[in-house]
């Protein structure tokens, strides 16, 4: 056995990384994101930013997302489905690094792209992932002392989630149990 | 009978580096080195060049180091060995030499280039390629010295079966020192392969000048000459006695065979079907190897150094990739050849050799099938034929395992090479929507490659801090464990849209854990610690809220 260890594997390692991000990411049910990853363009970033979002480096993660957004937008013009992934991921970087009023902009952005794809009937994927952008937002309003929006969200949400996923999902009742919160953040308020 | 002289008259290395190294399992058994310096001291009658230290004993130590993986230790032990061989000699009339020079015993010289040898394959294996080249070179210099090949032509014994194991004894060493020399240029090459991609991987177009595209293709013109002078000086038989220490010996019959060679052509072949563009001379070394031995002196002379005529012309990508297919194709063919040709050495010496030797013969095959297997298995993967290549490495891995230390360097390839495969085959699970398969296959590649990293990263295994290839495995660590986590969802996902509520649901949780690791405990005065001024807690202002800027209608 031989070598300066692995200079050869690492170059298939890299075309593997991209290829493996080909395969699925989050959201993997969305072409968009699957088309995303597969862009030479795109993909070094948004496996950058995952890489940065798993080892706690928010703002560089953030960093990366924002120059593939760029390079998306410029490639594909504003609000397009490319985007999803790309704004998703950002929403959940700052949702959970508890950025709960910088989210609040790209869950919005999202939610204005899948609302569209959701009104079509027979849709559950899509119906599911806007639910689950609508929950998260919902929180996000409700962290912001913005009630009035996060009660909306939240019974988009439930809505959704009952009609795709039934009402003993576990997405379905966490959504009720928000929006409970909400309107009882509202009634107060 | 093929005089010393000649072997080493026509030994055309490169004018610049020679690099060397015995592949670094078969370094590690060095033995020839120094069993070597015995034989020719006796048949040389030259001067002993052990008073202050036993070369036997250095022998081993010097072994054991490589074997171990210690590198640095290796290294100061090796330039302690040289200092103290030059040290025994300095002071060495000369004797029919030139006026002044200090004339050296041809078997001192031959233990010194032994050692630049050991050393260069030391620094290799650190991944420092150019103090490899470098100590490489000198080892070249020292057997291409005059003096040196006039003391070995004057003291060649008359003896015809004494003359054979003098010239196997000089051999062993320069078939060595070629080996060692092509592998540190293959492995330049595949340091710049792995650049161009690296390039490709963070998005950025591959732009090769015309100085860095002639530099490239100097180098396959040196493995390519290196490979044929390797073949040539094997293609000479030598019977080799079996009461001989270094003649006779498992190695030194594993190296005179052609296995490896075949091993390198086979390496160089993947090298170059990873480069962007086609090497315009890329004709098959083996077969000119083969026409040169027929009908010139060894070596081959210029002509069959020539690069054969090009007309310079824009190749497509369809046919880069129809030249890379081919070049594939080729590493394959040479690799097995080189399987096949270890297979057969081993037992043709087994049916000669004592019964204690069969160990030593059965480990032999085990390096040479190991060292086969990595680059066998990384062509099988760019052939997607995953069954192949998971059966292959495994049984890379297994050979390895049995002839290595456990936490040798040398086995984290292997391990990189099977974690790069469980990550494809984790894919293509995944992609089939089997997530089960999927995580453990991503499971598998993250533990590999953990394994690897640990490896390259202990204390006592010395492998170059500063190489590229520890970001690079932490980041293959990250995407492992990221495929793995979305395999593990996915499999508890009923269905696609289940995973994506199961994803935000992870959110939340993930939100909620860091509330609560972020919310600080209320201290003594009642008052929430975000309402001091000096509060540490406090997460600062984000610098620049990219995303949000960035998305932001």
């Amino acid at each position: 056995m031989r070598s300066t260890p692995c200079v050869g594997a690492i170059v298939l390692l890299l075309v593997l990384a991209a290829s493996i991000g080909r395969a699925e990411t989050p959201a993997a049910t969305d072409p968009a994101m699957q088309e995303l990853l597969a862009d030479a363009e795109t993909a070094p970033e948004l496996t950058a930013a995952l890489q940065c979002r798993d080892s706690g480096d928010d703002d560089a993660a953030l960093a990366h997302l924002r120059r593939a957004n760029a390079t998306v937008k410029k490639k594909h013009g504003p609000n397009n489905l490319q985007q999803l992934p790309i704004l998703e991921l950002a929403g959940e970087i700052l949702f959970v690094g508890g950025r709960y009023a910088e989210a609040v902009t790209p869950f919005e952005r999202s939610v204005a792209i899948r609302e569209p794809l959701a009104a079509e009937d027979n849709n559950k994927d899509q119906k599911v992932a806007l639910a689950s952008i609508l929950l998260l937002l919902g929180k996000a309003y409700a962290e912001t002392g913005n009630a009035g929006n996060a009660v909306s969200a939240l019974t988009r949400a439930v809505d959704l989630f009952t009609a795709t996923l039934g009402e003993d999902h576990e997405a379905t009742q966490v959504a009720r149990r928000a929006l409970a919160t909400a309107s009882a953040g509202k009634g107060a308020g | 009978m093929l005089p010393v002289y000649f072997l080493l008259d026509g030994l055309c290395l490169p004018t610049a580096p020679v690099g060397s190294r015995t592949s670094g399992v078969r370094s590690a058994r060095l033995c020839p080195v120094f069993a070597l310096v015995f034989a020719a001291a006796v048949f040389l009658q030259a001067r002993p060049a052990a008073a202050q230290f036993d070369l036997a004993v250095e022998r081993e130590l010097l072994g054991k180091l490589l074997q171990d993986g210690h590198y640095k230790q290796a290294l100061a032990e090796s330039r302690r060995v040289e200092e103290a061989l030059v040290g025994q000699t300095a002071g060495t009339p000369a004797k029919p030499g030139k006026k002044g020079k200090v004339t050296r015993p041809p078997a001192v010289t031959v233990a010194l280039v032994e050692l630049l040898i050991y050393r260069g394959t030391v620094e290799r294996r650190m991944g420092n390629l150019d103090a490899a080249e470098k100590t490489l070179t000198e080892a070249y210099k020292q057997v291409m010295d005059p003096e040196f090949q006039r003391l070995i032509r004057v003291l060649a014994p008359a003896d015809k079966e004494q003359l054979e194991q003098y010239l196997v004894g000089l051999k062993l060493p320069l078939l060595q020192l070629l080996d060692n020399g092509t592998e540190v240029l293959i492995d330049r090459l595949r340091k710049f392969n792995y650049e161009c991609q690296a390039q490709v991987a963070a998005g950025a177009a591959v732009e090769i000048t015309a100085e860095q595209k002639q530099e490239i293709e100097s180098l396959f013109q040196r493995v390519d000459m290196l490979v044929r002078t390797s073949i040539q000086e094997r293609q000479y038989p030598l019977t080799v006695s079996p009461d001989d220490p270094a003649a006779g010996s498992p190695w030194a019959r594993m190296m005179l065979g052609q296995a490896r060679p075949y091993r390198l052509i086979g390496m160089r072949y993947l090298e170059a079907s990873r480069l962007p563009w086609t090497v315009p001379f890329d004709a098959d070394p083996a077969s000119k190897a083969t026409e040169d031995a027929g009908g010139s002196k060894a070596g081959g002379g210029d002509k069959a150094r020539q690069p054969e005529a090009v007309v310079e012309r824009v190749e497509t990508p369809v046919e880069r990739e129809q030249q890379a297919k081919s070049q594939r194709r080729r590493a394959v063919g040479y690799l097995e050849k080189s399987r096949d040709l270890a297979r057969q050495s081993i037992e043709l010496a087994k049916s000669v050799e004592h019964a204690e030797e069969k160990e030593v013969f059965l480990q032999e095959e085990a390096r040479i099938l190991g060292e086969t297997g990595i680059p066998l298995t990384v062509l099988a993967m760019f052939g997607s034929d995953a069954a192949s290549a998971r059966k292959l490495i495994d049984q890379t891995v297994e050979a390895l395992s049995s002839t290595e230390q456990s936490n040798h360097p040398e086995l984290a390839r292997p391990l990189m090479v099977s974690a790069e495969l469980a990550m494809q085959e984790g894919s293509a699970a995944y992609a089939a929507k089997d997530f089960v398969t999927a995580e453990k296959k991503f499971q598998q590649s993250v533990t590999e490659l953990r394994r690897a990293k640990s490896i390259l990263e202990a204390d006592d295994s010395e492998f170059d801090p500063d190489s590229p290839l520890h970001p690079v495995l932490a980041d293959l660590i990250v995407k492992s464990q990221f495929q793995q986590g979305q395999s593990r969802q996915g499999a508890s996902a009923a269905s696609a849209a289940d995973a994506a509520a199961r994803r935000a649901l992870a959110a939340l949780a993930r939100s909620e854990n860091a509330k609560k690791s972020r919310t600080p405990a209320k201290p003594a005065d009642g008052k929430p610690a975000d309402e001091k001024p000096a509060d540490a807690a406090k997460k600062p202002p984000a610098p620049a809220k990219p995303a949000t800027r960035a998305t932001a209608p």
